[in-house]
């Protein structure tokens, strides 16, 4: 289903865990396996803050939605960096203009309400979980020290001009290597990105307080009713779509 | 306005939709934002006696047309639900049942007793068929269900609905269901299904199986409610499996369903399971029929124009 991006958008507010948007893509940009596309969406539905996610679905796609964070949102746009490798994700990388997105949320804790504030931070990024890092740290550059984003090819640079990025395709740089030169004792880590990735940093930094990862399970309802993406903490069974998806390296002793 | 009350198990329900046991959780985040009067029930997460941690990660795969699931009754166990959910869920302005298993009928009956006290909890769902828990799928064999059914009805007062699987001999698990005392069943559970990682060549699921729901199942599930319908003309059936729209509420019902149940359409769109009963009374409408028990089995005495 297509329609003119102009047209009135159109949202069933049913309360603030169930605001659902018809939204429109408007625009994207495909490089190296990514895409940076923008969604138009309700003016009505919350805005989302770092750390937070949508759940999207095409009419004619997969009929259990998957849950993006995002990379910016602004009221009535919300933009996002996806690797092209899932079903509705490639869905997303070809759909023409104008296509019809199905949006619910915004879910999730922001990731500022889990953080010691009293720390600054190295925002870690491997792929498109660089995405919800670039949305904190241009809402929160009190917490922000420094980055350390990293992609596989150089052409993801042309998704995100002016990003600070190692590319491993160039120099062998990787995201952690950067997280290596530029942590220091003092500094918190914030990191988002593949397991193996969030895995080496658990376990670099075991001994370090304020260290967060950004967990990513299959979201099922995206409420907090399902127990599909929880994930044993030391304070129990917590729920990757409600309590996180950032927690302390220190709660989830099992990812080191 | 069509009539949509239904009258079972000596309750009445505002209308058919019913929140099947599990995405709902205890109904606690969506009676946040929706007003659940707008739906004929809330079925629980099933309850064990002991709080349980369900399965590691992950516990959910993505099928075609569905998902395999694999929680594995993670839930908080009785005390906590007497103590902390029960007090919440009894001021829902809907029926309330309460979903329940146990590892040996006399623990069934222990919990079932415990429930039946309880103010607020309309009917006990008795989940026989869960397939991801070790050894209490106990529904592939008649004799079992027999017991564990007997189990909860020697310790109950409370109308019971079996949960029962769709597969195997399905028909023989209904009538011991019914011969040990059910009210009814509720047709059917996820079915068991498995997927298995292309690069390294092992099962997504740390237990292999999971279960399978959504719109895949959902022809499956209408057959084995066809035919449990046509085997037990008078007894109560909740249809669920794999329903999403009106459309598969519509054919539940013909095909014999009292109530209906919607389990992955909650995960996947909520707004649109909150939307049904309002959906239906409009199909009704248009089409000049009263109520809707005029719809109930129909496909079995000659279609919807038949009265």
């Amino acid at each position: 289903m297509k329609r003119d991006s102009s047209e009135a958008l159109t949202a069933a507010h049913e309360g603030p865990f169930f605001s659902a948007s018809n939204g429109c893509l408007e625009s994207r940009a495909v490089a190296g396996g990514y895409a940076r596309i923008t969604l138009g969406v309700d003016r009505g539905l919350a805005a989302p803050r770092p750390g937070q996610f949508v759940l999207l679905r095409l009419w004619e796609g997969p009929a259990l939605p998957r849950a993006f964070s995002v990379l910016a949102a602004e009221p009535g746009r919300l933009e996002f960096l996806l690797k092209l490798d899932g079903a509705l994700r490639e869905a997303l990388g070809r759909a023409a203009m104008g296509t019809e997105v199905v949006v619910r949320g915004p879910y999730g804790t922001p990731y500022e309400s889990r953080l010691n504030h009293d720390r600054r931070y190295v925002l870690a990024g491997g792929g498109s979980g660089i995405a919800p890092l670039l949305h904190f740290a241009a809402a929160h550059p009190e917490l922000t020290e420094a980055v350390a984003f990293g992609v596989r090819g150089r052409d993801v640079r042309d998704l995100l001009p002016g990003v600070d990025l190692a590319v491993e395709e160039e120099g062998g740089e990787t995201a952690d290597d950067r997280l290596r030169k530029r942590w220091k004792s003092g500094l918190g880590v914030l990191a988002c990105g593949p397991e193996p990735m969030l895995r080496g940093i658990a376990r670099r930094y075991a001994e370090e307080p304020d260290m967060y990862v950004s967990l990513e399970t299959r979201i099922g309802c995206g409420f907090g009713a399902c127990q599909g993406c929880s994930v044993e903490t030391r304070s129990g069974m917590q729920r990757v779509c409600r309590e996180g998806p950032l927690f302390a390296c220190s709660e989830v002793p099992w990812l080191r | 306005m069509a009539a949509l009350t239904v009258r079972v198990l000596g309750l009445e329900f505002r209308n058919p939709v019913v929140l099947a046991s599990g995405p709902a959780g205890f109904g606690l985040e969506l009676a946040e934002s929706f007003d659940l009067s707008r739906v004929g029930a809330l079925t629980t997460k099933t309850v064990t006696l002991e709080p349980r941690r369900g399965n590691p990660q992950p516990r959910l795969v993505d099928a075609p047309c569905g998902v395999l699931n694999s929680i594995g009754l993670q839930n908080p166990g009785c005390d906590a639900l007497q103590e902390d959910l029960l007090p919440q869920i009894r001021t829902f302005p809907t029926r309330r049942i309460v979903s329940i298993a146990g590892r040996s009928p006399e623990e069934l009956a222990a919990l079932a007793a415990r429930l039946s006290g309880e103010p607020g909890v309309d009917a006990l769902e008795v989940n026989l068929s869960c397939p991801n828990v070790r050894g209490e799928t106990v529904a592939d064999d008649p004799e079992s269900v027999r017991a564990f059914v007997r189990g909860a009805r020697s310790a109950s007062t409370r109308p019971i609905l079996a949960k029962l699987p769709g597969e195997g001999r399905y028909l023989d698990l209904v009538e011991a269901a019914l011969s040990a005392g059910a009210d009814g069943v509720a047709l059917i559970n996820a079915l068991r299904g498995m997927r298995i990682h292309t690069e390294t060549g092992l099962p997504l699921l740390d237990r292999q199986v999971g279960g399978l729901c959504g719109p895949a199942i959902f022809p499956i599930a209408l057959h084995r409610v066809f035919e449990a319908r046509k085997a037990f003309p008078e007894t109560v059936i909740v249809g669920t499996g794999g329903v999403s729209d009106l459309r598969g509420a519509l054919e539940m019902l013909y095909a014999g369903a009292d109530l209906v149940g919607f389990g992955f359409a909650v995960m996947a769109d909520p707004n649109s399971v909150f939307r049904l009963a309002r959906e239906l009374d409009e199909w009704l409408t248009q089409r000049g029929i009263s109520d809707v028990k005029e719809l109930r089995g129909a496909a079995h005495r000659g279609g919807a124009h038949v009265r």
